[in-house]
């Protein structure tokens, strides 16, 4: 028996309120005649001590979400829709000056590029403290102090002579690291991270979320994963929703997923996955592409490339149903996983 | 940087030694005859042919050249042939009332520039951002002497607050400054606007965002520091065309400058003044230009680190 739920409902199961839940986001991005949107009624939530994993293909609307929690979205794009409750606080109706409290301090972001997401002119040392000395009033001593320890902890030798060093000087794992220091050091609730670890190798890959596991276990730390990568999600997360052309398609716990997928779109991620399967002679590639924003169809989003596609598939648009504890999937017509 | 700093500067002192000699030569090359001009003077007492032989003007153009770079390097510039004034004497004078000017100016296009650039950039296609690229597309378009003339209007006929030419109080360096000053700010504002865009749109600039810095220290510390490097290069080309354009603006305003002083030796034909003041503000414009190119490399930490390693 299937039943329609608020999307919102399906949470982690752990009875407490959890510490961030996005209702119905819509964030649109402005455009010459009409704006589209890049999130569409998008509805998750996290647990505290929570990792939860946001997968999809590049242009899904994973950055858009993420953004839209910090109120960080680019200016041509808006939040037009939805509540995003932190805390039990609705970010989307906070002032600037609120909102600036809370970015690096209880709501913190990594993003991909290590490379570009530091600012080349300043010492790492400073990028650090700044952070500090925006969110609390400490002196500079014990603010250098404190970033010191944060990169100790992230694995980073000789960390306090390393506070002087400009990030050119870092390798590419070693300035992920500091980036995740700069937004762990207020010692944050909600760990956002973006594609951490995507531009880098796989050695240090595995390092990083090593890393992300360990804090959620030492500090309690919430955290958001985003990536396109299901084995990242197979490997640290507990819970996941499936992200298509600005959709959840597929949300529930990380094991019953890759245990039973039942969306056509997320059984089509696993197969393209390399290491899941033995068959590394011929990788799977989900065939077409994502739609365009502007060209949208009315039903089904993801029709045009679906196996299982049956007529009503293009005639309605497929609501987000629980089709058991936990474990939603927005499908008509949905079949056993065969690899 | 070491390195840098030795190439630059050799390849500054071979450019210098072009220079000069193709000013030597050109002068040289110039219509009348300086010894000509010379018989011609009413106090000259002496025969066109004497002065030649004189001044060394029989000898082949190299020789003379070498003679006249020796007694150059060695401090003495000689004397003005019209006055007798010694050459080391105007050039004190000129250069220090030049350099104020040039100095004013550039100091009043950058002060006013960076913040008014910087600013465009952050609120950009606002009504402050249209009402600064404006003053920079006039301040772009409008000819020195043009704009010589409306201050001069404006500010002396009209209302009568500032002298229209000459030196003697601290107001009348006001109108030069302002002339010199305004294709350098128009110049200064596109290249810091342009410049703080581009660094806008790093990701250096959200990754700063998202740990809750002010918007005033991500503008006005973080994303200005990264623009200068352009500026700074600019800066350099800017001061020589300043020293360019004080030619005219100090012959409009009378102002006792190089410029001013060699427009007048050129016209008077006193040519040891002509040619080494020529000389010298050619190797200033030289010496500016490596300099600025050191400062700019030395802006830049990313260049600054490769180049000690
Ligand atoms: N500044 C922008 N202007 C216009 N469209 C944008 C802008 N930023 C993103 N988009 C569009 O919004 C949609 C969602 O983009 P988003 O960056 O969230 O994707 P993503 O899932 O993070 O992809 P990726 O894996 O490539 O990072 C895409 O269609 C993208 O083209
Ligand atoms: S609704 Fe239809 S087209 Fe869409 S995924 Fe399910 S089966 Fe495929
Ligand atoms: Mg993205």
């Amino acid at each position: 028996m299937t039943a329609m739920v608020p999307t919102a409902d399906i949470d982690s199961g752990s009875g407490t309120a959890p510490l961030l839940q996005v209702r119905d986001l819509v964030t649109s991005i402005k455009g010459r005649k009409s704006d589209v949107a890049a999130v569409d009624h998008v509805s998750f939530s996290v647990s505290r001590g929570e990792i939860f994993g946001v997968v999809g293909e590049s242009g899904c609307g994973k950055s858009m979400t993420a953004l839209s929690i910090l109120r960080l979205i680019p200016v041509n794009a808006a939040i037009t829709g939805g509540a995003i409750l932190f805390d039990g606080v609705d970010l989307t109706t906070l002032n600037e000056r609120a909102m600036r409290s809370i970015r690096g301090n209880r709501i913190s972001m990594v993003f991909q590029e290590p490379m570009t997401a530091l600012d080349p002119s300043f010492t790492v040392g400073t990028q650090i403290t700044e952070v500090i000395h925006a969110h609390s009033n400490v002196s500079k001593a014990e603010a250098r102090e404190r970033a010191a320890q944060m990169l100790d902890r992230l694995g980073i030798t000789n960390a306090a002579s390393r506070l002087d060093s400009y990030p050119h000087q870092f390798s590419g794992g070693m300035r992920q690291r500091v980036m995740m220091a700069l937004a762990l050091v207020m010692n944050p609730q909600l760990l956002i991270a973006d594609e951490p670890t995507t531009a880098l190798d796989v050695t240090i890959q595995a390092q990083i979320l090593d890393l992300i596991a360990e804090l959620r276990r030492d500090m309690g730390l919430s955290v958001l994963l985003i990536t396109h990568n299901l084995g990242v999600v197979h490997e640290i997360a507990d819970r996941v929703a499936v992200m298509y052309a600005g959709e959840v398609v597929e949300i529930g716990p990380v094991q019953q997923i890759f245990a039973n997928p039942q969306h056509p779109y997320t059984q089509g991620l696993l197969r393209s996955m390399p290491y899941l399967t033995d068959r590394q002679d011929r990788l799977y590639v989900i065939p077409g592409r994502v739609p365009e924003l502007r060209a949208m169809p009315s039903g089904c989003r993801f029709a045009a490339r679906c196996r299982n596609r049956i007529p009503i598939c293009t005639q309605r648009h497929p609501q987000l149903v629980e089709n058991e504890p936990r474990h939603a999937l927005r499908c008509f017509n949905p079949t056993p996983y065969v690899d | 940087m070491a390195r840098t700093i030795v190439y630059r500067s050799l390849y500054a002192v071979l450019l210098l030694i072009a220079a000069s000699f193709l000013v030597f030569y050109g002068m040289r090359l110039a219509p009348g005859d300086v010894a000509e001009v010379l018989a011609s003077h009413p106090t000259g007492q002496m025969t066109v042919e004497r002065i030649r032989e004189d001044l060394g003007l029989n000898r082949p153009v190299f020789v003379q050249y070498g003679t006249y770079m020796r007694e150059l390097l060695s401090g003495n510039l000689g004397v003005s042939l019209v006055t007798g004034e010694p050459i080391s004497e105007i050039l004190r004078t000129s250069a220090s009332y030049t350099l104020r000017l040039a100095v004013l100016a550039f100091l009043l296009s950058i002060g006013l520039a960076i913040p008014l650039g910087a600013l465009a950039a952050w609120k950009r296609n606002s009504l402050f951002d249209q009402g600064t690229m404006l003053i920079a597309v006039i301040g772009m378009g409008i000819p020195n002497f043009f704009l010589a003339v409306l201050l001069i209007q404006l500010f002396t006929v009209r209302l009568g607050w500032l002298p229209v030419a000459g030196y003697e109080t601290p107001k009348h360096i006001i109108m030069p400054a302002l002339v010199l000053a305004a294709e350098a700010l128009a110049i200064n504002l596109r290249v810091v606007r342009s410049s703080v865009l581009e660094e806008l749109g790093r990701d250096y600039v959200r990754t700063l965002k998202a740990k809750g810095l002010s918007n005033r220290r991500i503008l006005w510390l973080h994303v200005l520091r990264n623009s200068l490097p352009p500026v700074i290069a600019l800066a350099g080309i800017m001061m020589r065309t300043l020293l360019g354009y004080t030619l005219i603006v100090e012959t409009i305003f009378r102002w006792p400058g190089l410029g001013y002083q060699l427009v007048n030796a050129v016209l008077k034909r006193d040519y040891t003044v002509a040619q080494t003041l020529a000389i010298l503000l050619t190797a200033a414009v030289i010496i500016f230009n490596a300099l600025a190119d050191l400062l700019q490399q030395w802006a830049d930490p990313r260049t600054r680190g490769k180049a000690g390693a």
